[in-house]
């Protein structure tokens, strides 16, 4: 059985956060302490997430060695972002995802008509308040991170090249996505 | 330059950006100025959004469509004065007339300006720099090359700043270029047919009425020529033989209120001209789309619109349409009316559709055929279809808000 955040209570929460320092702490000092086996720490595995493409190249490493702390992350991500995309259901495509729905956002890939090579992203956010800054997508092993322009009208457009990395990552089905 | 093909550069302190092409984008997208065939969208984009959707923009309300897709072949800076060049650039372009991807031009337009929403020309300034930065960097490949600019800065050009072949046509309103390239200007059409609501929901499937309409038929009077004052100085072309405009062809919506909270649609209720997609009052119960030739020769035209909303789900067997095609007289107006369900109490937005073309067209028969069917996406794909076509096809949407009794 889970339980929510809000639901710990005051000291639940305090406890909790201390129990996640403990951990995170002892991470980081038995990678410090020269432990090859030891997995990273929550905060390094963020400061991987943010950082640019050398820190996702580790991170990619890292989760190829420890699969679950792709979990880790996305439960990271959960946390921080203003919406966040599941996976698409396999039943519910048979080609490359043109739309994604979740929460806080929809997300569309529309092909140029005047270059077919290229697509236009658009993303609907549901409050058209909340401003993201960054797109956020996990697919296999890889991390794609896309800067946002700001809304307007709760709607942010990209256009790219349809075989650029961003464009693959939201076609497929499996990716998880988080805007920040 | 009232014929052939003409090349459109938009006048920068960089030096001249030549628009290289224009593509009608999906609907649903907001419209952008890239670089050059690129995906690199210029920071001007969002500005060029604004002046291109209706109901604030210029372009939509000319064009009939609320997204494109520039291609420029040198960035656009911040400022506004590249509206008159783009605005041109898509009326060309509307009258099949625009040379794009380096096609050969028959003429070459020059513009710099600010376009306000009734078509008034601004001033920009700094027109010396980029007439010498076009002088020192451009060799336009026909001449004269015919440089537009605001009349409030005429008086800013020094004597001998143009480069040699420029030949300069200061300005104040949009139409007046619109007559110097021969394009036309849309002719006022005095208001449409006496009210004559045929309320309530169609039936499952379309209601087609065939139109074949003469001005007697429907209370027009034949509209009057618009001459707009040209300067002394410009060259006036003589008017072009009288031709299909599908720009002619102008799209008008009413609003009708009832008269009173219980009455419905079917009393005698007030109508009131509105713009499509401007926000408007409460209590309106339909809507009439009406299309009135304004130019002086017959069009075929296809008029269809659809109240539009998550209750098409759950009333399935009914529906809010209306749709008209037929060909149309010079001076005819044929016209749609779409009310919503009775019982909706919620916002609902009534979307039309009209396709122009020259003559009978049985591609476009066949879209309407199945169209009462259509889901909103399907719409969509139809709608882009339509363009793929290579006819004018305006796309709008109103928000209608019922009584809220």
């Amino acid at each position: 059985m889970s339980v929510g955040w809000r639901d710990l209570g005051a000291n639940g929460q305090a406890l909790a956060e201390a129990v996640y320092t403990a951990l995170d702490r002892t991470a980081e000092l038995r990678t410090a302490g020269g432990d090859d086996e030891a997995p990273p720490s929550s905060s390094t595995l963020w400061a991987w997430v943010m950082g640019g493409a050398e820190t996702r190249d580790r991170l990619a490493a890292t989760w190829r060695r420890y699969p679950a702390l792709k979990d880790d992350v996305a439960a990271l991500l959960d946390r921080a972002a203003v919406a966040s995309l599941p996976r698409v259901a396999a039943a519910a495509t048979e080609d490359a995802v043109a739309r994604r729905i979740g929460t806080g956002a929809a997300i569309r890939l529309l092909p140029s008509r005047a270059t077919p090579d290229q697509t236009y992203v658009v993303i609907t956010l549901d409050d058209p308040d909340r401003t993201p800054g960054q797109l956020i997508a996990v697919t296999g092993d890889d991390l794609v991170v896309q800067r946002l322009d700001p809304p307007v009208d709760g709607t942010i457009q990209v256009l790219t090249e349809t075989a650029s990395d961003l464009v693959r990552a939201l076609a497929d089905a499996e990716t998880r996505v988080w805007l920040l | 330059m009232t014929t052939g093909r003409v090349r459109v550069v938009v006048a920068t302190t960089e030096g001249p950006a030549e628009i290289r092409r224009i593509t009608a984008e999906d609907p649903s997208l907001r419209s952008v100025i890239c670089l050059a065939g690129t995906s690199q969208a210029l920071p001007i984009s969002n500005a060029y959004d604004a002046f291109v959707r209706a109901p604030t923009g210029m372009i939509e309300r000319a064009v009939g469509h609320p997204a494109f897709r520039v291609d420029v072949d040198r960035p656009i800076g911040d400022g506004e004065s590249w509206q008159l060049g783009l605005y041109l650039a898509h009326r060309l372009k509307a009258a099949g007339r625009l040379a794009e991807d380096g096609a050969p031009a028959d003429g070459v337009l020059w513009a710099t300006g600010r376009v306000d929403h009734d078509g008034r020309i601004g001033s920009v300034g700094r027109i010396d720099v980029k007439l010498r930065r076009s002088g020192e960097s451009w060799r336009p490949e026909a001449a004269p090359v015919l440089a537009i600019v605001p009349v409030a800065d005429r008086e800013q050009i020094e004597e001998g700043a143009a480069p040699a072949g420029f030949e300069l046509l200061p300005v104040d309103q949009v139409d007046m270029v619109i007559q110097h390239l021969g394009l036309g200007i849309p002719r006022p059409v005095r208001a449409g047919p006496p009210w004559r609501f045929v309320g309530g929901l169609a039936a499952a499937g379309v209601v087609a009425i065939v139109l074949v309409l003469s001005p007697a038929d429907v209370g027009i009077e034949p509209p009057p020529a618009v001459e707009a004052p040209l300067p002394a100085s410009t060259r006036v072309a003589s008017p072009p033989t009288a031709a299909f405009e599908p720009m002619a062809l102008r799209l008008a919506l009413e609003e009708k209120h009832a008269q009173t909270s219980d009455a419905g649609c079917a009393g005698a209720g007030t109508l009131a001209a509105v713009e499509p997609g401007a926000e408007t009052v409460a209590g309106v119960c339909a809507l009439r789309w009406s299309v009135a030739n304004t130019g002086a020769v017959s069009a075929h035209v296809w008029l269809y619109a659809v109240v539009e909303g998550a209750f098409r789900e759950y009333a399935s067997r009914t529906r809010s349409s209306g749709y008209a095609a037929g060909r149309l007289e010079p001076g005819a107006v044929a016209s749609v009316t779409v009310a919503p369900p009775s019982w909706l109490r919620r916002a609902a937005t009534v979307r039309a559709i009209l396709v122009v073309a020259a003559g009978e067209r049985p591609q476009i028969d066949q879209v309407f055929t199945d169209i009462d069917l259509a889901s909103a996406d399907d719409l969509d794909r139809k709608v882009a279809g339509l363009i793929d076509l290579g006819v004018h096809v305006v796309d709008r949407r109103h928000r209608l808000i019922p009584s809220l009794r």
